[in-house]
């Protein structure tokens, strides 16, 4: 290349300028890219559920158990968000189980479901969460144990639990909720103060194996006679996927009440009151007398039906009165109030039964129904005498039942 | 009109034939070279002076003249870049060899576009920007089409490697309508496509002459639609540019491309011009150009509101409703809650709090594939043109001429489209005397397997899974979602998990699978709900122009012109509302202009009108004056008041086309209005009320053209013993009804409980085709929109052919209407710097040059996308070595030097460097 060129002073101011357009030219930005969304915690923590359950002492049994049944990781889990109402060490004493090598000697079959049932998947609920919409008495909400899909669906059917909250305090199912919102990276922590169990059965099993309903069974036979389907409340205990709530009177109850219908109608009848009183007592005796064709008269299909639809709680969500409410102890209130029940689906305007929780702390010390109608309907009020709870909260897939000491009679 | 055409016709035969028959001939030869270089010069003008009759040197440099004019006589050699040169001959038999001296050409070079008829660029009356032959030469740019970006005040919006759009003064788009493009006399917008064509078929890098543009209105002689400007491209005459000229460029581009891999460019041309006597020449030009295409990149998520909408946070995997803007498919869009979650509730009521304590609505886009990943990579783009001339008279010839080009190339519309084998064709005969031309042509367009790729994508989906039913992809998703939160995933992982799970077995990209899938959606045609657009529009045009002045040169010079065009639209029903039959458009024009010298030529006053009549629009008149004031010798003012008006493009008319989105874009016809019932089942605007619950009805107006009055004043001179070119301007524009879009929203059952709710459901809504149709409409914007821009330039010419220039530009835009979409996309600023010379070192035969540019973010609008394009700058370079004895020229360049990759449209492929060395032969 020829020198004199670069000579030039304009070269040199042209080379300058070549170089102060390099400099230039090396600043352009890269090209935009996409930017993640970041999903901060769930919560302002940097400790896991699984984590703060490992670090706490009180917790201990829970953690074991929560091992030992496989979900600490799940717990652990940042991609997870749970609720899990967790047993403090106590609670599980409360719930018979006085140390951790229990625990690790249940069977999976048994632990599995039950830690699994003390967690709800998917979200984070506060306590102001359970705050039940009306009318019903709690929030169902499905619990991290999978039993099934639901028909027709690839969907999981994961057993549900029903924490409620009120102004009084807050319960999954039965059990109260001891201190709540304890939020972690994850998810939130309530601590209950006992296990909560996970149903195993339907009411139908439940209630048909207790030996002291069993007078109760025999009148559900008698009231179905000539139903069908759901009609049958035979069908509605055994169908698993809605929530019930059964006032199962004892054996006693219905023996009361059928001695005393008998004998009414045996004196009726004409016959001598100390031979009605004999053939009352004789005939009572046994839950065969629902299926007596010789008493089918007194005890019409119509009217045992009518009594044991008294015994099932009703609400109408928008398409009638249905058995649709599981309500614990827990859930009803100190006040007494009014239930409608499954008469009203034929009596619209029946009051219902009268329940009353009485409690003693977070627990129901005691819980009354009473029988609270007008005769004929639309009548002369008439009240029965109050039934007391003698067994609450018998948990089951498909409701809860309680067990009464008297039968409740709607008119 | 037909009457009137034929007694033109019949005026023009006469002039032909009315000529002198030649008398005795002469015939002189000889040669003429660089007094510096010694090379031969080609294309010299020879003219015999004072006459007309003159002919050019051929590509050795050599001439022959036969004329009937006794001797002696005198001859003039001329060309540009060279001192002329005056020889007398008396005697014929001797050979003449003359030796021309290179000077000075700062601002010595002629135009045509601003006037219509020859003046120097010192002298135009309106900015005027040109590219010659010599510039072309000594380019940085890979390809001349590229060149006009970097002239002053000039903004490009690049589609893909060949297609680019370049534009003035605002209103910046790919396919732009508001700049005429016009090749040879022909009109080159795509009749059907409406974008220009200039960088897919037209002239090939050999054959151009010059390129030149004229920013602002310019309707007042190019007809309506130039707006913005008229960018005019002349061929070389087969006369005066002869011999065999060959190019080969091979380069290497997509270097360090995230997305693709080095590749290799090849663009080859040809050119054969060949004098074949003193009456008849012709010319063939051929141009291949192939490569890996640049890649449409941007993965950002896009949040789609029909045809509107802005950039967000989110990618496939952290955002469920994820809209990449070059990611296709992913624009369906369905609410998992209330199509499948709520039904779900109400079948399994222990379910319900738990659904119902999710979102009120839960949208989820499908799956899409990268553009890189649908659009097939290979862009070709072959060229080939032909004219034939022939001089009927020594100053009328007739010309024959063809232009065909085929392609590959991806061009961005209201989506991204893959134009497979587009052809297009424009054939040309006329008559050119040095007074007047007369001029036919036809522009032949046929779409081939050109498709859009965000539809045929989203159909592909469709193909593979339908979105709908039972056991769809949304069903599949919103249960497999419902399962993962029921196993305690937190939102975003079960939202990934229902993904993986619905899209199980979807045809992986690049597979065999996804290929023929694609391959058989992408031809069946829209209409038959496919991804295939037909497109087979053609357009007519006659044009004459007459120049009075030498009958009027006493008072004025007079140039009289007029011109006819037909379009007919045929898309099949793919593209236009034609499915049933072919939609003719009429549309004629005519002009007229004066110019009048004033006191010693101190002031030019030129006047210029045209009138033109579309068959769906009023006829109007647009008016020009312009004035020239010389301030001394080589500097001049120029006034000018400019006036432009543009018929809706025939997409505007008659487009009728569900774009990727789903909205529906349709034409401004009247009939549009029947057709969608609009009179009786209202649609309401897609804006900020809608969204509050208030909708408000719209009354769509009857479409008018729009119309635009420019002011401009400039200063263009030499100073510094010329060696320093100065060129300022300023100007302001106000633009009347806008021809714009608008997004409106009808409900599919004529219920407007469809817009009422949250905002979120009324969007959801908005974007569910089976509730609402939404309707890009034309739109006239009423007010005004303002424009308002200068310019400055500096050139100075150093010695030894060192040429250092720099200009800086601005344009601005007021007065937008709140909620109009001006789709201005013109930077506030824009500045550039070239460097070069031509000829330096030993026997001038090295040559460089540099060219930087810079521009301001633009806030880029489009029917495709809506985003912030950042600022940008690039640099391109060349360095090239002579072989004046084998008229070889050999170069190595680059454009975007370092290769920093950048996007001058939004959505639009992402640009790198090319590196590339190039061999001609016989370039001149």
């Amino acid at each position: 290349m020829n020198m004199e060129i670069l000579k030039n002073n304009d070269i040199a101011k042209a080379v300058i300028f070549v170089l102060s357009v390099s400099c230039l030219a090396s600043c352009n930005k890269e090209l935009p890219q996409a930017t993640p969304i970041i999903y901060p915690p769930a919560n302002n923590s940097t400790t896991t559920i699984g984590a703060a359950i490992s670090a706490d002492t009180s917790l201990s049994f829970f953690k074991t158990a929560a091992e030992a049944a496989g979900v600490m990781p799940l717990l652990n889990d940042t991609n997870s968000l749970l609720t899990v109402f967790v047993p403090d060490n106590d609670a599980f004493r409360l719930s018979g189980i006085p140390d951790a090598s229990v625990i690790s000697s249940l069977p999976a079959s048994v632990l599995v479901p039950l830690v699994q049932y003390h967690i709800i998947p998917g979200e984070q609920f506060t306590a102001a969460n359970f705050l039940p919409p009306s009318p019903n008495p709690n929030v169902q909400l499905p619990s991290d144990l999978t039993v099934g899909t639901l028909p027709g669906t690839p969907v999981n059917f994961n057993l549900t639990t029903f924490p409620s909250s009120t102004s009084g305090g807050a319960w999954d199912n039965n059990i109260p909720i001891t201190q709540t919102d304890l939020k972690y990276s994850n998810g939130i922590i309530h601590k209950v103060a006992a296990l909560v169990q996970p149903p195993s059965q339907t009411l139908k099993q439940a209630i048909y194996s207790n030996p002291d309903l069993t007078y109760f069974k025999a009148a559900i036979a008698r009231g179905d006679s000539g139903q069908t389907g759901l009609n049958r409340i035979d069908s509605l205990l055994g169908y698993a996927v809605t929530n019930m709530t059964v006032l199962a009177p004892d054996n006693a109850a219905f023996q009361t009440i059928l001695f005393g219908s008998i004998y009414a109608g045996l004196v009726a009848e004409g016959v001598d009151p100390s031979t009605a009183s004999a053939e009352a007592q004789a005939l009572s005796s046994s839950p065969d007398v629902f299926s007596n064709p010789l008493l089918f008269g007194i005890l019409t299909a119509a009217d045992v039906q009518g009594i044991v639809v008294y015994h099932l709680l009703a609400t109408n969500q928008g398409q009638g009165f249905q058995p649709n409410i599981r309500v614990f102890s827990v859930n009803f209130p100190t006040p007494p109030t009014f239930y409608t029940t499954l008469v009203n689906s034929v009596y619209p305007t029946h009051p219902g039964v009268l329940a009353q929780a009485t409690f003693a702390g977070p627990f129901v010390a005691k819980l009354q129904f009473t029988g609270f109608g007008s005769f004929p309907p639309s009548g002369t009020p008439y009240s029965g005498p109050a039934a007391n709870v003698v067994s609450m909260d018998n948990h089951c897939v498909n409701g809860v039942y309680d067990v009464i000491d008297q039968v409740l009679l709607p008119q | 009109m037909m009457k009137t055409a034929n007694c033109i016709a019949l005026f023009f035969l006469f002039n032909i034939f009315s000529v002198v028959v030649f008398g005795q001939n002469t015939t002189l030869s000889g040669s003429v070279r660089n007094a510096k270089t010694g090379e031969s010069v080609p294309a010299v003008s020879v003219t015999i002076k004072g006459t007309p009759l003159g002919t050019y040197t051929n590509d050795k440099g050599e001439f022959t003249l036969t004329v009937s004019k006794p001797l002696p006589f005198t001859i003039v050699i001329s060309s540009i870049g060279y001192k002329p040169q005056e020889v007398n001959i008396s005697d014929a038999s001797a050979t003449v060899s003359v030796s021309l001296t290179p000077e000075i050409t700062l601002g010595q070079e002629v135009v045509v576009a601003a006037t219509r008829t020859p003046s120097r660029i010192l002298e135009s009356p309106v900015t005027i920007e040109r590219i010659s032959a010599a510039n072309i030469r000594n380019m940085a740019s890979a390809n001349y089409y590229d060149m006009i970006s970097k002239l002053k005040g000039v903004d490009v919006v690049t589609s893909s490697l060949t297609f680019s759009t370049p534009t003035t003064r605002g209103f910046n788009a790919s396919g732009n309508v508001r700049v005429n493009q016009i090749v040879d006399g022909m009109d080159n917008q795509a009749p059907g496509l409406n974008f220009s064509v200039g960088s897919v078929i037209g002239l090939t890098e050999l054959d151009v002459e010059s390129v030149e543009l004229l920013p602002g209105a310019s309707s007042a002689l190019y007809g309506p639609g130039g707006m913005n400007g008229a960018i005019v491209i002349n061929s070389k005459d087969p006369f005066k540019y002869q011999g065999l000229s060959l190019l080969a460029k091979t380069g290497v581009m997509n270097i360090d491309n995230t997305d693709r891999s080095a590749s290799i460019y090849h663009n080859y041309s040809m050119r054969w011009a060949q004098k074949v006597s003193d009456k008849f020449a012709f010319k063939i030009n051929g141009q291949l150009i192939q490569a890996k295409d640049w890649v449409a990149n941007d993965y950002r998520d896009y949040d789609r509101l029909a045809t509107t909408g802005a950039i967000k946070n989110g990618t496939r995997e952290t955002d469920p409703n994820y809209d990449g803007v070059n990611v296709y498919g992913d624009e369906t869009t369905a609410d998992i809650k209330s199509n499948v979650l709520t039904p779900l509730a109400q079948q399994a009521p222990f379910y319900a709090p738990y659904i119902n304590s999710m979102p009120s609505s839960i949208l989820v886009s499908r799956t899409g594939y990268k553009e890189k990943d649908v659009i097939d990579p290979n862009t070709i783009d072959f060229k080939v043109s032909g004219m034939v001339s022939y001089k009927l008279t020594e100053k009328t010839s007739l010309n024959a001429e063809g232009y065909w080009g085929t392609g590959n190339t991806v061009y961005t519309g209201s989506d991204r489209y893959s134009l497979q084998g587009l052809k297009m064709a424009q054939y040309k005969i006329e008559l050119v005397n040095t007074n007047w031309f007369l001029r036919a042509y036809t522009t032949q367009e046929n779409a081939g397997k050109s498709y859009n790729a965000t539809v045929t994508t989203r159909l592909v989906n469709e193909a593979w899974k339908p979105s709908g039913g039972s056991n769809g992809w949304y069903a599949q998703y919103a249960f497999a979602y419902l399962n993962a939160k029921l196993a305690g995933e937190t939102d975003i992982a079960a939202h990934n998990t229902a993904r993986a799970y619905a899209d199980i077995g979807r045809p992986e990209p690049g597979s065999a699978e996804f290929k023929q899938l694609f391959d058989q959606v992408k031809s069946i045609p829209i209409s038959k709900g496919g991804g295939l657009f037909v497109d087979k529009t053609d357009l007519y045009n006659i044009e004459g122009q007459y120049n009075l002045s030498q009958y009027t040169s006493r008072f004025a010079e007079i140039l009289v012109g007029g011109n006819y065009k037909r379009y007919v639209l045929n898309s099949e029903g793919t593209l236009f509302a034609d499915s049933t039959g072919k939609i003719p458009i009429n549309e004629y024009g005519a002009y007229v202009q004066l110019t009048r010298h004033i006191a010693d030529d101190r002031l030019r006053i030129i006047a210029s009108g045209r009138y033109d009549k579309n068959d769906n629009f009023a006829g109007r008149f647009t008016p020009r004056i312009s004035f020239v004031i010389k301030v001394a010798e080589d500097n001049n003012i120029r006034l000018s008041y400019q006036s432009a008006y543009r018929f809706a493009s025939t997409q505007m008319q008659y487009i009728n086309l569900r774009v990727g989105g789903g909205t529906a874009l349709i034409g401004g016809v009247p009939s549009f209005k029947t057709f969608y019932h609009f009179d009786t089942n209202p649609v309401y605007a897609v804006d900020d009320n809608i969204f509050a619950g208030n909708p408000q009805k719209v009354n769509v107006p009857n479409m008018k053209a729009e119309y635009v009055n420019s002011f401009e004043a400039g200063y263009k001179g030499l100073l510094a013993q010329k060696r320093l070119l100065i060129d300022l301007y300023g100007y302001y524009g106000i633009y009347n009804d806008f021809l714009s879009r608008r997004v409106v929203a009808q409900s599919v059952n004529g219920d407007a409980s469809v817009f009422s709710g949250t905002p979120d459901q009324i969007k959801a809504n908005l974007n569910d085709p089976s509730k609402v149709t939404t309707y890009s409409i034309p739109y006239n914007v009423s007010g005004n929109v303002d424009t308002y821009g200068a310019g400055l330039s500096l050139e100075y010419q150093l010695p030894r052919n060192y040429l250092i220039g720099g200009n800086i530009t601005t344009d601005n835009l007021s007065n937008v209407p709140e909620g109009f979409q001006a789709d201005f996309n013109a930077p506030a600023y824009r500045w550039g710097l070239t460097f070069g010379n031509s000829g330096f070192g030993p026997k001038n035969r090295v040559g460089f040059n540099i060219n930087y540019r810079w521009q301001d973010k633009v806030n880029f609008e489009g029917d495709f996308a809506n985003g912030i394009i950042p600022a940008y700058q690039t640099v391109d370079g060349q360095l090239s070595y002579k072989f004046p004895a084998q008229k070889i020229l050999l170069k190595i360049g680059g454009t975007n030097l370092f290769n920093q990759y950048y996007r001058d449209g939004f959505g639009n492929a992402s640009l790198g460097a090319v590196y590339y060395v190039s061999i001609g032969y016989n370039i001149f």
